[in-house]
Formats: C-alpha cells, sequence, structure tokens
C-alpha cells in the first residue's frame, strides 16, 4: 500500500477531514506514519482507526497516541481495508475530523457482562455529552463474532430514538472468524462496543444498499437459538443449506471452505421493504448448524440470495447516490465506507478496486477511508438498522 | 415476494419473543421491537388506561406522551410527533379488559387494510402472552422454592416454543387435521396429562371427537360421539367457558365419561367468528392432581390456537371437510383403511358383552411387526407404507368374515376373535396369520420380509374389558418379541407392568424428548501412578418433579419397550459430544487418550443397526473408535450368544472397545467368553468392596484377575471405597480401579475442574 494523503476543508472552513495510511509492517511505525498524515488540520476532533488483524494492535495505537496524545480514537480490526486509492489489506487507515464544525464524544463498553444491548446503550448515553449541532450521528463499531448484531441497534436505537441516526460496522479478522478487537483512545478491547456521537455543522448522508436477490422457494427456520440456525425445514440447517445450493459435498466436511462459500451465498429474512440478507459466518461440522451474525429467530422464513458482479458492483452507486444525495447540495467532504467482505468476494480483487473507484467518483478530491465488516449497521428509517453483505456509506460535509 | 406471504410470516415465532420476557415492561418492550421491526416503524407505544406504559423510537425519558394520546385518540391515519415527523400512524387494541391499545408510527408510507389485519392478530398473541406472564409472575412472588421458579419458567420456554411451533403450521396453512393433533399433544404434554381431546359441535346434540390423544399405556379411547350434555367438553361448549372439575370422585352425580377414570379435568372453549363450536379437554389420573390458575391459562392459549386454526380454515366448505374427515377419521386408519383403535374398542365391548350372555369366550391377538422400522429406515417411509396397506389383505386371508382386524397405531394391528374355544383357537389364528406374513412382500419388484410377534389374551380368562385384554395382550406380545418367540399367550406371571409402571413410562418418554436426562462422569485410572485413563458415562434422570429418578427404576423399564433405543443413542452421542468438548479444548486437562466408557443395553446388542450407529456417532464427534468402551454384562450376552456374538465382532471390527461390565455376577461360560473379541473385565463391585474384610472375597477377585489376564485381557476393578482396597488390588496386578475412592460420578463441569485439581498433586500420589 502507497502512503496517501488527502485532505478536504469544509466550504465554510470550519471542518476538515483528512485520512492517512500505511502498510508498514512495524505496527508503531505504521501508526506513527498514518497518523502524521491525517492530522494536517488544527483542532482534530476523532480518529477513527481500521487496522488489519495481524498488527500488533497495542503498539499501533501508541504509534497514534505518539503523534496526537489528546485526540479520542475509536477503531477496530478489519477483513481488509479501503484507502484512497483502492482496495488493501494488512495496513492500517486513519481518518481524522476536525474543526470546530465538528463536535465528538466517544464511548466503549464490554457486553462481557452486561450483553450487546446494554453496551451499546451506554456507547448511546454519550450523546449526552456532545456539544449540540444541527446534524448528528452515532458511529459504531462492535465484535461482529460476539452475539446477535441487532441487539447493538436496539441498544442504541432506545436510548437514542428515532432522532438520530445510526452507522458503522463489525471488526473483522481477516476471515479467520475467531477474535476481533474494539479500539478506544489507546485501550485494545475484545467482546466491545465502541462508538462516537459526532454533531456536525454540515449535513450528513447515509446510503445503504445491498444488491442481492432472493431465489427460489423459501425455507423455514424450524430451529434455532439465537445467531445459530440449527435446522430449515426440519433438516439439519447445514445440509438443507449446501443441498439448496448444489454445493460441492465436499464443503460439508470443510469448515474453512465453507466459510469462503458462505460467505457469497447469504440468506434472506423476509422484510416488509424486501429482504433483509444474513451473512453466514461458518457452519458446524458436528452439529451440522449455521452460524449467522445475527439472530435468525425460529419460525422465521429465509430464503437463498444471489448476487453476481453486476448487481453487487450496481448497489456502489446506488449507496454512493443516497450517501450524498442527502447533504442538501453540498460537496462531500469525507466518506466513510463500511462494505460486507462478501462483497469482495463477489467482486474479486478487480472487481473491489473498481468499487473503491466508484465511490472515489462520487466525491471527487475528498478522502475516503472504510474497511471490510463482517456486518454493517445503517439506521436511518424504522428500527432495524442491522445489516449484511451489504454498503454503507457515509458522506460529511 | 408477495405482501401476504410477509405478513403471514411475521405472526409465527412472536410470542417465543414476549415469553422470553422477565416482566410486563420488559415484554411489551419486545414486543414493541419486534412489531417495530416487522412493519418498519420508527416509533411505537403501549397506552393503557391513556397512559403510555412503554415506548420506542424516543430518547429515554422524552416521550411525547401528550401528542402520542392525541394523535391515538384523534381517529387520523397520519400525525405530525416529536423525534420522528410527520408520519402514518396505526392503532390497534390489545386486551379490552384493561383498555390497553398498541400504536405504530411509520414515516415513509401508509399502513395497508393486510397490515392493520396482521397487527391485530398479532396484538391478540400478545394480550394471551401479557396475561401469561402476569399469571407467572404473580407465581413466582409465591413462589418459596426456587425450584418452582425454574420449573415455571421452564415451562413457559417450552409452552412458548410449542404455541409458535402451532403458530407456525397455521400461518403456512398445514393440514386442519394436523394442527388440531398438535394442539391436543401439545395440551396433553405441557400439562402432563394423560389425555386429551378436541371436540367440535356436529349438529345441535352432539360433539364429534377431531383430535385425541392419549399417553403410552392407556389403552381406553375417547367416544368419538358423544351427547352434548354427556361431559365436561360439552358443558364448557354451552356455558361457554373454563370449566373444570377438581375431583370427580367428589363431584357426585356429573356423569361426565371421563369419571371413571379421571381425577381431575379441564375443559376450554373454542370459537369462530364469536360463536362457541367446540372444546378441548384434558384429563389426568394423577391423584390428588389440581390444575392451577396457570395451567387454566396454558389450556385457554391452546384453546385460543385451536380456534385461531379453525378461523384459518375460515370456509364453510373447510369447516364441513374438516368434520367430514373427523368422521371418517373416528373410525378408521387413514393409511390401511382398517378399522383403527376407537372402532376395535366398540366392536370389543360389543363382543363382550355379547359374549357375557352366551358364556362364550373372546380373544384378542396383537401383532407388532419385527424390525418393520428396517423397512422405514432403508427404503423410506412410502415403502414402509405400502407393506402396512398390503398387511391387511394378507391377514384376511387367515381369518373368518366375522372376525375383525384393526391397525391400532404404528406397525401393531390388533384382531378380535369372538366365540372362540380356548385358547387352542386363539394358538391357531395367529400361527396361521404368521404363517400368510412368511410369504415375502413384493414392492416394486423388492422383496420384503415382514415378520411378527403375537401376544394373546382371551375374555374372560385374562381380563373381561376391553382396557385390561389389550394391556395383557400388550405385556405377552412384549414377552413374546424378548424371547424371540412367535406367540406367547398371556399368563399373571408375565404381567409385571404395574400402573405405576406404565406412569412412570410416559414420564420417561417426555424426559427424553425434553432434556430431562443428563450424564454424569466417573473417571477410572491406572493402579499403579493415579494416571486417569477415561470416564465411565452413567445416566441420570432427573425429573421435575419426581426428583433424581435413580437408574435401576427407569432403565429396566426402558428395556422392556422401545424407549431404550433412543435412551442407548442419546447417551452415546452426548457422551461423544462431551468427549469430542474435551478434546478440543486447547488447554484443558483432558489427555488426548481419555477414553470414554458407555453401558448397552441387552436390546442394543439384539439391534443390528447398532453398529453403524456407532460408527455414525463415531464420525459425527470425530473420536477415534479406540476412545469408546462399551460396557455389556455377561446375561446381555448370555441371552442370544450367537447374535450377541455377531454383533460384538462387527463392534469390534470398527475397533471400539468392549468391556464386561459387572463381571462375576452372572452365569458366564468361559468357554464362550474366550471366544469374544472383548477387550476387558470388569470385576463387579459387590466382590471389590469386602475386600478388606473377608479373604474369601480377595481370592475370588485374584483368580477374576488371573483368569482375565490369562484370556489376554486388561482388568478393571470397580467399586473401591478406600486406600488399602486400592493397594491391595495393585499388589494382585489389577490394571485400573474406579470407585468412589477416586471420584464419584460427578458432572462435566466438575470433571474439568477434578482433572485440574488432580493434575497438580505430585506423580504417584493416586488420590
Amino acid at each position: 500500500m502507497e502512503s496517501s494523503l488527502t485532505l478536504a476543508q469544509s466550504e465554510t472552513a470550519t471542518q476538515w477531514i483528512l485520512t492517512g495510511a500505511s502498510d508498514d509492517p512495524d505496527a508503531r511505525r505504521a501508526g506513527v506514519t498514518a497518523a502524521k498524515q491525517a492530522l494536517g488540520g488544527d483542532d482534530p476532533k476523532l480518529l477513527v482507526v481500521f487496522a488489519a488483524s495481524s498488527y500488533d494492535q497495542t503498539a499501533l495505537l501508541a504509534g497514534i497516541a505518539s503523534v496526537v496524545p489528546d485526540v479520542p480514537v475509536i477503531g477496530c480490526t478489519t477483513a481488509g481495508e479501503i484507502v484512497a486509492s483502492g482496495p488493501a489489506s494488512g495496513g492500517v487507515v486513519v481518518m481524522a475530523l476536525g474543526g470546530s464544525g465538528f463536535s465528538v464524544a466517544t464511548a466503549a463498553a464490554s457486553s462481557d457482562a452486561v450483553g450487546l444491548r446494554q453496551a451499546s446503550a451506554t456507547v448511546a448515553e454519550t450523546f449526552s455529552r456532545l456539544d449540540p449541532r444541527p446534524y448528528k450521528v452515532l458511529l459504531l463499531l462492535s465484535d461482529g463474532l460476539g452475539g446477535d448484531q441487532q441487539e447493538v441497534v436496539r441498544g442504541a436505537f432506545g436510548v437514542l430514538g428515532a432522532e438520530v441516526p445510526l452507522v458503522g460496522g463489525c471488526a473483522g479478522d481477516d476471515m479467520k472468524m475467531r477474535h476481533t478487537l474494539q479500539f478506544h483512545g489507546s485501550e485494545v478491547l475484545e467482546h466491545a462496543v465502541v462508538g462516537a456521537a459526532i454533531g456536525s455543522e454540515g449535513p450528513i448522508g447515509i446510503g445503504v444498499q445491498h444488491g442481492w436477490r432472493a431465489v427460489g422457494e423459501p425455507m423455514v427456520v424450524t430451529s434455532s437459538s439465537g445467531n445459530s440456525v440449527l435446522t430449515l425445514d426440519d433438516q439439519p440447517a447445514l445440509d438443507a443449506y449446501l443441498q439448496r445450493l448444489d454445493a460441492p459435498p465436499s464443503l460439508g466436511d470443510d469448515a474453512a471452505a465453507l466459510t469462503l462459500f458462505a460467505a457469497t451465498h447469504p440468506l434472506g429474512l423476509s422484510r416488509r421493504g424486501g429482504d433483509e440478507v444474513r451473512f453466514v459466518a461458518s457452519g458446524d461440522l458436528s452439529t451440522r448448524s449455521l452460524n449467522c451474525i445475527a439472530a435468525l429467530p425460529q419460525g422465521s422464513m429465509v430464503r437463498i440470495m444471489q448476487g453476481d458482479y453486476d448487481s453487487v458492483l450496481g448497489a456502489t452507486n446506488v449507496a454512493c447516490e443516497q450517501a450524498v444525495a442527502a447533504l442538501d447540495g453540498r460537496t462531500p467532504l469525507g466518506l466513510l465506507a463500511f462494505d460486507c467482505i462478501a462483497r469482495k468476494g463477489v467482486l474479486g480483487d478487480a472487481g473491489v478496486t473498481d468499487e473503491v473507484g466508484r465511490i472515489r467518483q462520487y466525491a471527487p478530491g475528498a478522502p475516503v477511508a472504510g474497511f471490510y465488516t463482517y456486518g454493517e449497521i445503517a439506521r436511518t428509517h424504522g428500527v432495524s438498522g442491522f445489516h449484511n453483505q451489504t454498503l454503507v456509506v457515509v458522506a460529511f460535509s | 415476494m408477495a405482501t401476504s406471504d410477509w405478513a403471514t410470516q411475521q405472526l409465527a415465532g412472536f410470542l417465543a419473543v414476549l415469553t422470553g420476557a422477565a416482566d410486563d415492561h420488559e415484554a411489551e418492550t419486545h414486543a414493541l421491537e419486534r412489531l417495530a421491526e416487522s412493519f418498519e416503524a420508527d416509533a411505537g407505544a403501549f397506552i393503557k388506561q391513556q397512559r403510555v406504559t412503554s415506548s420506542l423510537g424516543w430518547p429515554v425519558g422524552r416521550t411525547p406522551d401528550a401528542e402520542l394520546l392525541a394523535a391515538v385518540n384523534s381517529d387520523q391515519s397520519h400525525a405530525e410527533i416529536y423525534g420522528v415527523g410527520a408520519c402514518e400512524i396505526v392503532v390497534v387494541p390489545v386486551d379490552r379488559d384493561e383498555s390497553t391499545t398498541l400504536f405504530l408510527a411509520r414515516s415513509n408510507y401508509p399502513f395497508s387494510a393486510e397490515e392493520t389485519g396482521l397487527l391485530r392478530g398479532m396484538a391478540r398473541v400478545l394480550a394471551l402472552g401479557l396475561r401469561l406472564l402476569g399469571t407467572v409472575a404473580a407465581e413466582r412472588r409465591q413462589a418459596a422454592e426456587n425450584q418452582l421458579l425454574v420449573l415455571s419458567l421452564r415451562e413457559r420456554q417450552l409452552l412458548s416454543d410449542r404455541l409458535s411451533q402451532i403458530q407456525r403450521r397455521i400461518t403456512a396453512r398445514d393440514p386442519l387435521q394436523e394442527i388440531l393433533d398438535d394442539i391436543t399433544t401439545g395440551a396433553a404434554q405441557l400439562l402432563e396429562s394423560e389425555m386429551a381431546v378436541l371436540h367440535l359441535v356436529d349438529d345441535p346434540e352432539f360433539l364429534l371427537l377431531a383430535s385425541s390423544l392419549r399417553i403410552v399405556g392407556e389403552r381406553n379411547v375417547a367416544k368419538h360421539r358423544i351427547p352434548l350434555t354427556a361431559g365436561l367438553g360439552g358443558r364448557a361448549v354451552v356455558e361457554d367457558r373454563l370449566c373444570i372439575i377438581d375431583n370427580f370422585r367428589c363431584s357426585t352425580g356429573d356423569g361426565a365419561p371421563e369419571s371413571n377414570e379421571y381425577w381431575s379435568a379441564v375443559a376450554a372453549p373454542i370459537h369462530t367468528e364469536g360463536r362457541t363450536i367446540g372444546s378441548l379437554v384434558i384429563a389426568t389420573q394423577q391423584a390428588n392432581r389440581s390444575y392451577l390458575d396457570s395451567d387454566q391459562e396454558i389450556m385457554l392459549a391452546f384453546a385460543e390456537h385451536a380456534s385461531l386454526a379453525l378461523n384459518q380454515a375460515r370456509s364453510h366448505q373447510a369447516m364441513a371437510d374438516a368434520l367430514e374427515d373427523a368422521r371418517h377419521r373416528a373410525l378408521h386408519d387413514e393409511l390401511t383403511g382398517l378399522p383403527n383403535r376407537a372402532c376395535f374398542y366398540d366392536r370389543t365391548d360389543h363382543a363382550l358383552r355379547l359374549a357375557g350372555r352366551d358364556g362364550s369366550a373372546t380373544a384378542v391377538l396383537l401383532f407388532d411387526l419385527n424390525r418393520f422400522k428396517e423397512i422405514n429406515d432403508t427404503l423410506g417411509h412410502k415403502y414402509g407404507d405400502r407393506v402396512l396397506r398390503e398387511i391387511g389383505p394378507r391377514f384376511r386371508q387367515g381369518l373368518r368374515e366375522s372376525d375383525t382386524l384393526a391397525r391400532l397405531g404404528g406397525d401393531e394391528f390388533c384382531v378380535l376373535l369372538t366365540r372362540v374355544n380356548g385358547i387352542g383357537d386363539a394358538l391357531e389364528v395367529s400361527e396361521r396369520i404368521l404363517g400368510l406374513l412368511e410369504e415375502p412382500f413384493e414392492i416394486d419388484g423388492m422383496t420384503m420380509d415382514v415378520e411378527a410377534s403375537c401376544g394373546i389374551a382371551i375374555a374372560p380368562l385374562d381380563g373381561d374389558n376391553v382396557d385390561v385384554l389389550l394391556q395383557h395382550a400388550d405385556v405377552a406380545m412384549y414377552v413374546a418379541k424378548h424371547l424371540d418367540a412367535k406367540v406367547v399367550a398371556y399368563n399373571d406371571e408375565l404381567n409385571i407392568n404395574s400402573r405405576a409402571r406404565l406412569a412412570l413410562l410416559g414420564k420417561l418418554r417426555t424426559g427424553i424428548a425434553s432434556d430431562q436426562l443428563v450424564l454424569f462422569y466417573q473417571p477410572k485410572a491406572a493402579l499403579g501412578g493415579g494416571h486417569v485413563e477415561g470416564v465411565e458415562a452413567l445416566v441420570r434422570w432427573q425429573h421435575p418433579t419426581l426428583g433424581l429418578v435413580p437408574p435401576d427404576e427407569f432403565i429396566p423399564l426402558a428395556e422392556h419397550t422401545g424407549l431404550i433405543k433412543p435412551l442407548t443413542t442419546w447417551v452415546l452421542n452426548t457422551a461423544l459430544r462431551q468427549l469430542h468438548y474435551w478434546r478440543e479444548q486447547a488447554d484443558g486437562p483432558i489427555s488426548e487418550e481419555m477414553s470414554m466408557a458407555v453401558n448397552l443395553s441387552a436390546r442394543s446388542l439384539l439391534d443390528e443397526s447398532f453398529p453403524a450407529e456407532v460408527v455414525a456417532a463415531l464420525e459425527r464427534w470425530r473420536i477415534p473408535a479406540h476412545l469408546l468402551e462399551l460396557e455389556i454384562t455377561e446375561s446381555m450376552i448370555m441371552a442370544d450368544p450367537p447374535r450377541a456374538h455377531h454383533l460384538l465382532t462387527e463392534l469390534a471390527a470398527v475397533g471400539v472397545k468392549l468391556s464386561i461390565d459387572d463381571f462375576g455376577t452372572g452365569y458366564s461360560s468361559l468357554a464362550y467368553l474366550k471366544n469374544l473379541p472383548v477387550n476387558q473385565l470388569k470385576i463387579d463391585r459387590t466382590f471389590v468392596c469386602n475386600m478388606s474384610q473377608d479373604p474369601l472375597d480377595t481370592v475370588i477377585v485374584r483368580s477374576m484377575i488371573e483368569l482375565g489376564h490369562n484370556l489376554g485381557l486388561r482388568v478393571i476393578a470397580e467399586g473401591i471405597e478406600d486406600g488399602e482396597t486400592w493397594e491391595q488390588l495393585a499388589s494382585l496386578g489389577c490394571d485400573s480401579g474406579q470407585g468412589y475412592l477416586l471420584a464419584r460420578p460427578m458432572p462435566a463441569g466438575q470433571v474439568e475442574s477434578w482433572m485440574r485439581a488432580k493434575a497438580l498433586l505430585p506423580v504417584g500420589i493416586t488420590f
């Protein structure tokens, strides 16, 4: 990854956004380099950090803190980073928001003792400390391997109500599906929800699109427990799923291959406004069950979702258009993207380069940062704001 | 997907969300969330007596109560509400008694008529859920003991699962009959009642049986058509309310047909379109059992679901069909067209009354197909069903026109012979039929062998009513199966099925299905050095009301019936899953070579599919075969030596270790033993526990150890309770030991801490 530096200033010059990136294998040096690049403006308010899971995250955060000791930091590990120059992996990307136009308050809470909902609610409380600004959003990062992620949305929504939009994503670990980490200040956390309440003088636009469509007859979730689907149509879920997809039988005995396959073959949960996609994270070869990133309630109907290169890439345009259109004609200062790892699976290396290129076209010259996620959060209408296999784009102005 | 598909799917599973909650408020909050998610609403609220009790969509403490109430009372379909802006709104009643309403607001599109209808339905389910929850909460306050609390929570979960399943079937428009059967089964199981029936009003004076269920062991069958005035079910219809009888014996003059057999009963009315059209009745034979308030609520919930199901089958035609179907089903078995159990009861009753007058004998011949399950398992139910259909004509060839042949269920057939000249006639007929069955069945070019066992009971000798006769024929049939005899005629000595045992059997069946069984593990160690070699899995039954039922009470019972097979399967899989889990723990205390011992039943040794089952379980849990030890007793082997030999050889070929349990207590033929592919002898505790006191026992144990070693077997002693015995056994050369001295059987979690604690002791110290 090349180091990159991009700066954008608001038209009224009270706000700025900058990004920096590095793929230095030394964690501390990578942190220092990326932070230095991102800190080109006065009065930094927030650093958002997305880093490869291979880094020593404590050293990385120490590197960042050595450049700017007192700026709030939130971030997480990824399944690949998105930087201005395109998709990347094995590095770190930092986005800085600064200037008097932005106000920020951050918080972190572990879900270990209290559960995801309460952790998320605690993080949402931070809004009470936020200096008022006309526009606002709560940015949330969570551990996608740690429970029903809809609970993250429920917890924050319960505190903030319909007034405050929620965005964010679930941390990744480069498809190892073992554990992900979240950052708050110089702390490296596990099983945590971290969040930043962001107030802004300029509008904040949010775009959400997945690009998948349901195929075939629905199946009933005849037995499930939390995020595990035990049976579909009364058959062991893993076998019913593979059978429905005409998948090679060998996948039923190979956990790693199954995870890769499942990444591009999600399930769709029937909703009023269309199917909501559910990412199948892994299969349990012994119990023949499927593990998803959010709960699939017993009794619900699911369908196999299919996406191809064009439909998935088409969704990129829609998400970006939505985000930029919500800025009331103002020029975007910077874009934050939460892109499902599964979309990367469908698009391939060339496709994701194309995708990041498209994102940049919607905000020429504006910095872009983001990461490949295990689940995305975007709640603007209604209450179910947790998504899978989706691209969420946030445009600041 | 069409909107209607979307809509019906939202109902399913909704109740589960409610019943997971700890109190009313939490249930309301969860329900609001779920409803808002289903309807993509931005905000919602519960309003009780003009007060907002729960809300969603506003920051904590900032719900605009006044604006909400104004919107709710305005009759408008849209409003401008703080935090949401201009929005579409919908208001539906939840509980009229409490004047509770539900309010939802959505900013982007209006609520359709269909959505509003669905929301009304969900609100009804919600009211039910909240009522249930209120009852449970009240009970919880009263519950003095923690145990009771756990029980009620558990029951609530079961109830919610059960109702969700029924809702799912209703929304999926499954056949009405199946849904009604689910309702009777669910009510009987949840309320631990031996009988559940669902009647529908046939004409103004009669009730027709639409679905019924009796727990195993109860041979009586509901009357398929009863006068409206005859029983509790009719009363619930006439009075249109929940009716309850706490103790039939005390309530004289009730006239209910249930009153002879049952202790208590509850009936709940079923409605469609505001009319009472039937009732659901459950009854129990358990003495002193009363149905509590919470039980009555559960009954109402099931009756409400029957109403939902019948409403779904809206058209009158569907109702008429269901009634017609019920009439036919009341007397005939659907698959074979033969008379069913109810019909068989009627005819036998009638025959017995006639025989009473002329003094003739009546015989009941109960046939059960052997290894019929194999046909189902290997070729599929389709073939199994074809065989069942062809059985009838085959039987008929051996019967007189006047004899009744009925299918009682599963692979059980029953013949009623009137005016027989004693047992000889009955034996002759049964042998003739068994002979006819010997001819292979040919289906789609495939030949299938079907064998059967037959049990005979004769009236008046073996009983003077149909219940007793069938029960005794059943006992005789089980004995026939067990002895591998084709026909056995009943005599009193065979009868080991007391009423209590049958009741326990019903409970055991529920126990297996509802996870009341647990495994305890008892470690065994090398006598020299104390290194832990493995654990033995021992099954325990924790019944919610009976407490811990000792294995020697329920295992023989399971052995005697078909229950031992699911029990063995459960134990095998649970034990291997546990071992798998221990092995997967990266830094766990369990060694790579730790073995798991599982006790087999005599039936497993007669079950030819058992080796394949073992292989499948080993593969499923990825356990190397040599780490599984199967323990068998001498008496099991001696019950059918050739077959046991065959099965043990197959099991040994798989690589599992075989161990002779309780060695010394049976009548082993040494000559036979040495030809068996066993690996280990386990000296019975009765010899071991007295060793330190009784020199004769020491001599016996010494010779057993020598015998084992001479046969090339490892020898393990069980029941070691003191250090002296341990040392003594070690000096006699015994390989391993097990017993309270080392560790008592304990739950899996404790095994880990025990192992950790043991690992801390210096090498060479055993305990």
